[in-house]
């Protein structure tokens, strides 16, 4: 009789890389990303415009570009392996076991079916019941994620209903199934600012009442803080942080997350008139064969050794993790700036 | 919704008399009607005399305004060698036609929306080379050999179908082919564009996501969205087929509208080419109307506009 049985992730992703191939060679927009996500975890992917979160993360469930090959040294949604997962069987996880929600509910649903279609038929593609039972589940998650008059919500068309209700739709969709993952696309960057707040926090509550994973894609640390238990920081496609969010947020390992946090812009500081903080320099470009740090181009601290290949993974705290040789010593600075304060 | 089946419906008025007036004035821009009627050795006099009786002397206006409330009255004119009703002839003639066309219609569709749709969902595959070819030979191939070769194959050699007449529904099958060939690649094309260009919409995706089959995200998500100008085409390809079925009519012997007009031209019976022009707009109109009532109920977004 076992003892103790080491618990296994939901989610195991190690080394998982993605090319593009293009006319002018191949682009690698993911490197090696690695991680792992138990059951019910809060997993936030952030990185800014291009730096692969979307494409990497979609691939979990194979809804890369078509010209994208995605490899992985493992893939695995609690032991099976989504990467030799034949078609049909993937299907079956889609929609089902793991949902996806896109970033713009304005173009996510479909114009010519009615709300009530939408949720109802990925329930009876699943085979999870009878038509009755699922337009019963449909107008209890409507319900259930804010909408009043859900009876008569079902029969009508997307073009009736605002951004925040079609993001509510959406999520309704994504819960239809029960989902153990959730794989949120960005979901509230195209709403309102009011609403998203509302969004989030609901998300939150589903999340906690029915004990799903959740792996949100964002630029924005305002939602990771509120949402995430921990963070994987993207850049140009590789994994650059990671650990738990209010470590990294509080205590940025890696020039890179320093220099996205620095971009958010704080009322308490007396800083009215200046100009707001960017990262310099662009992102570079992914053609091609890659060494060293892709971040150096824009780094305040490179030096000639952050040419080299690879670049190790420094362990730099439980459970954190970042891809930069001066991560210890920008650690420590932090940490010396926070005790001086 | 009541409001925009209401504008559609004022719209088409308009446009019937617009083309109504139109094709009043082409036809007597064709050419002096009184000479042409009076043969070539007529004198002045009798040139004349021709005008007046069938009231070509007076001005346009008067002679558009006077056709137009015989036509109110149901008096589409008279042959001008049969004294038959034009209406009559007409009516005699439509059947054939409408069932030619309709039929070709059907045809063209049950081939080219499946094919369309699969080569969209294989863009560059051998289905979509496949369609291409179909297309483009379709385009190329005049309907006219297509029938000889037909006739001469199906009907001579191997004497699998008639070649000429009506009455059963062997007769038909060779016309109908044939209009269905010249009908089908511009609806084929018009289905693999619309389905590449809604495939690639955030919704789709989502469809996929959902974990849908492949066939339920292609003809329920997709094909739906992309169908909608394949409805428009489709109501004026059968208005051409209606009124452009000359050739077909003419090489398979049938006497439908195609047949009537072109005897009408060839013997100068304006009454009649007047008549066949009038209700070929007026049913072109009704086309078009009822294309826009399917898409209307096909797209829910168009019922609130």
């Amino acid at each position: 009789m076992p003892t103790t049985t080491q618990k296994r992730p939901l989610l195991e992703v190690r080394n998982l890389s993605t090319r593009i191939g293009a006319s002018h060679g191949t682009i690698t927009v993911g490197r090696d990303i690695s991680y792992e996500l138990n059951p019910g975890e809060t997993l936030a992917i952030v990185g800014e415009s291009g730096s692969g979160k979307s494409v990497n993360t979609m691939a979990l469930v194979g809804l890369q570009p078509k010209r994208a090959t995605v490899t992985a040294d493992k893939l695995a949604f609690e032991g099976r392996d989504l990467l030799t997962l034949p078609r049909d069987q993937m299907r079956t996880i889609r929609g089902n076991e793991i949902s996806v929600i896109f970033q713009d509910p304005m173009t996510s649903l479909n114009p010519v079916l009615t709300v009530g279609e939408q949720l109802i038929e990925v329930y009876l593609a699943h085979g999870l019941g009878t038509r009755a039972e699922a337009e019963e589940r449909a107008i209890y998650l409507l319900e259930r994620v804010g909408m009043r008059n859900a009876a008569a919500r079902m029969r009508q068309y997307p073009h009736q209903l605002s951004g925040g209700l079609r993001q509510r739709v959406v999520i309704a969709i994504a819960m239809m199934c029960k989902p153990k993952l959730i794989i949120a696309d960005e979901p509230t960057t195209a709403l309102d600012v009011t609403v998203q707040a509302l969004i989030l926090s609901l998300l939150r509550e589903l999340q906690d009442e029915f004990k799903m994973a959740l792996i949100l894609i964002t630029h924005d640390f305002g939602v990771v803080a509120s949402i995430a238990d921990r963070v994987l920081v993207l850049y140009a496609g590789g994994v650059v942080e990671s650990g738990p969010a209010k470590d990294v947020i509080a205590n940025p390992a890696h020039p890179y997350t320093s220099g996205l946090l620095n971009c958010i812009p704080r009322m308490e500081d007396d800083d009215r008139g200046q100009p707001l903080n960017t990262i310099p320099g662009m992102v570079p470009s992914l053609a091609g064969n890659l060494h060293g740090c892709l971040f150096r181009n824009r780094c305040a601290l490179a030096e000639p050794a952050c040419a080299s290949d690879p670049i190790p993974e420094v362990a730099v705290g439980a459970g954190r993790m970042a891809r930069c040789i001066h991560a210890d010593a920008i650690l420590a600075e932090t940490r010396a700036q926070e005790g001086g304060q | 919704m009541g409001s925009y089946v209401l504008k559609r419906m004022i719209v088409a008025f308009a446009v019937a008399v617009a083309v109504s007036i139109i094709s009043f004035a082409l036809l007597r821009m064709s050419g002096d009607l009184a000479t042409i009627l009076a043969g070539d050795g007529a004198t002045a006099e009798d040139v004349a005399a021709i005008a007046h009786a069938h009231g070509l002397d007076r001005p346009f206006a008067v002679q558009y305004v006077d056709w137009l409330v015989n036509v109110l009255k149901g008096d589409l004119g008279k042959s001008l060698f049969t004294a038959e009703p034009t209406m009559d002839m007409i009516l005699a003639a439509a059947p054939v036609t409408f069932q030619l066309s309709l039929y070709s219609l059907i045809l063209a569709l049950v081939v080219s929306v499946p094919l369309g749709v699969a080569a969209a969902a294989n863009p560059n595959s051998w289905i979509d080379r496949f369609s291409l070819f179909v297309a483009v030979s379709g385009k190329a191939i005049p309907s006219f050999w297509l029938a000889l070769l037909m006739i001469y194959w199906l009907g001579v050699q191997w004497r699998l179908l008639p070649i000429s007449g009506a009455g059963s529904w062997k007769n038909l099958v060779m016309p109908v082919v044939v209009m269905a060939v010249s009908v089908m690649p511009q609806l084929m094309r018009l289905t693999r564009s619309g389905m590449l260009d809604t495939l690639e919409s955030q919704y789709i995706r989502m469809a996929w996501a959902k974990g849908l089959a492949p066939r339920t995200v292609f003809f329920k998500h997709a094909l739906r969205n992309a169908i909608l100008p394949v409805v428009s085409v489709s109501a004026i390809s059968l208005g051409f087929m209606l009124g452009g079925s000359v050739v077909v009519e003419t090489i398979f012997a049938i006497n439908g509208i195609g047949a009537l007009a072109y005897k009408s031209i060839i013997r100068i019976d304006f009454p009649v080419v007047q008549a066949i022009l009038f209700f070929l707009s007026f049913i072109y109109i009704l086309l078009t109307l009822a294309a826009d009532l399917i898409n209307m109920w096909l797209d829910p977004r168009i019922r609130v506009k």
